[in-house]
């Protein structure tokens, strides 16, 4: 570790809020949060004490044996969704601050890149997931025309879900109203007689909705003692689950299939 | 006699499925082709134990896939400078018991007409076969970091740890 100047604390502070920030919203279980701020404000010879939830975040600084010299906290207008590129991108600065002489403008350069990385192309997203999809039709014992049909669903499903964050409607609202969509658009293919029975599509046109990343995150707060984080992913994670199961449950309901 | 085609095309459709879900988590375009590699593992896996010949359950089936991604993402975070998360999350993501919780909310709407006691026994068992399931994809991927208390894999090795350990 290589020894340097005491970066300004108040400058260091915000820089770590923001990481935090950032790395909330992406989608990083609460001991990897404090792991990396840590590890961040160690390199500049603080000691860092952090305070999270999902929706908020504080921090203070002190140096050993020293008052507290800094304290903020910063509040998270969204749940947390999901984008490795940042958690990968925020875990490895953290590290390079370790290993390398990196100041604090190269520091908050690359956090500023970090944060702003690029999205897949849309479209690839839409066809990768819809071919997940078929994907999972497949492993269920679906055959070719089910995958046909489920990739069909599964891509105008994430299509409407994408428009709907892009409008900014209730995260559970969108999930619900993808999965209506994805399901519907099996059930048109059933009524329409292109197979007589479409069990496995049905069940797996909706799987693009599973909150995966939520709920592997609760299972892993959990276990890392950060239970009310956890319990907070969890019930987060059902609440997608519900609007989900209500989705397949209504058009299933209008299909009549029992 | 084992169907091995069908476990392989299994395993490489459970790739394709961590594919799709590792560009939907935005996962860096390096790590794409270990979380496809590592989702296809667990494939074989599950689908290997999960044949009647070889006569596993499901859930000892998804655990020891699970279990199998978590080891593997260790060295193949190290190698693909990712965080361990990136490749176990979208590589178990294919094992999600999709037909159980479908199965699930069928019998509850069923339950809506139906008040027969095996319609709802029906239920409950395939809504707690869903989450139990679930349960053990989370402890797989997470197993090797509790096993061996780190918390992060940038130093770490194998070796090491057994090496300290004595």
């Amino acid at each position: 570790m290589t020894t340097r100047q005491p970066a300004e604390p108040s400058r260091l502070g915000n820089l770590l809020l923001q990481a935090g920030v950032a790395l909330i919203k992406s989608g990083a279980g609460s001991s990897r949060v404090v792991s990396n701020l840590s590890r961040f404000a160690m390199a500049y010879g603080y000691e860092a004490n952090i305070d999270m939830g999902t929706r908020n975040i504080s921090i203070s600084l002190h140096l050993e044996n020293q008052e507290n010299i800094f304290s903020g906290s910063r509040s998270i207008a969204t749940l947390p969704g999901a984008n490795f590129r940042v958690v990968s991108a925020i875990s490895k600065l953290s590290w390079d601050v370790i290993e390398e002489d990196i100041n604090m403008d190269m520091v908050e350069e690359r956090l500023k890149k970090a944060k702003e990385m690029p999205m897949y192309n849309r479209y690839l997203i839409l066809l990768l997931v819809g071919l997940a999809g078929a994907a999972f039709c497949f492993t269920f014992g679906g055959n070719a025309t089910e995958m046909a049909i489920t990739f069909a669903a599964t891509f105008i499903g994430l299509y409407l879900k994408q428009e709907l964050v892009r409008k900014k409607f209730n995260p559970f609202l969108v999930t619900y109203a993808s999965a209506v969509v994805a399901a519907t658009v099996i059930g048109i293919f059933w009524k329409i007689g292109v197979d007589s029975k479409l069990d496995h599509a049905f069940a797996t046109c909706i799987l693009f909705l599973i909150p995966g990343v939520l709920m592997i995150n609760a299972f892993i707060d959990l276990l890392d003692g950060y239970i009310i984080n956890g319990l907070d992913r969890g019930i987060n994670a059902l609440m997608h689950a519900f609007a989900i199961a209500s989705g397949l449950a209504t058009v299933l309901y209008i299909f009549g299939a029992r | 006699m084992v169907d091995w085609l069908d476990i392989v095309l299994k395993g490489f459709w459970c790739g394709v499925a961590a594919m799709g879900f590792a560009v939907l988590f935005n996962a860096p375009t390096r790590a794409l082709l270990s979380i496809f590699l590592c989702a296809f593992v667990a494939g074989l896996i599950k689908f290997s134990i999960f044949n009647p010949i070889v006569g596993g359950g499901i859930i000892l089936a998804s655990a020891l896939a699970a279990t199998a991604v978590g080891f593997a993402s260790i060295p193949v975070s190290h190698w693909r400078h990712v965080p361990p998360v990136v490749i176990g999350i979208p590589a178990v993501i294919p094992l999600i018991p999709g037909s159980f919780a479908y199965r699930t909310i069928l019998g509850l709407i069923n339950f809506i007409y139906n008040t027969e006691v095996e319609v709802l026994t029906r239920m409950v068992h395939n809504g707690l076969m869903t989450l139990f399931i679930i349960l053990v994809l989370a402890l797989g991927v997470t197993l090797p970091m509790l096993l061996f208390r780190i918390e992060s894999v940038k130093n770490f090795r194998l070796s090491t740890f057994f090496k300290k350990g004595q």
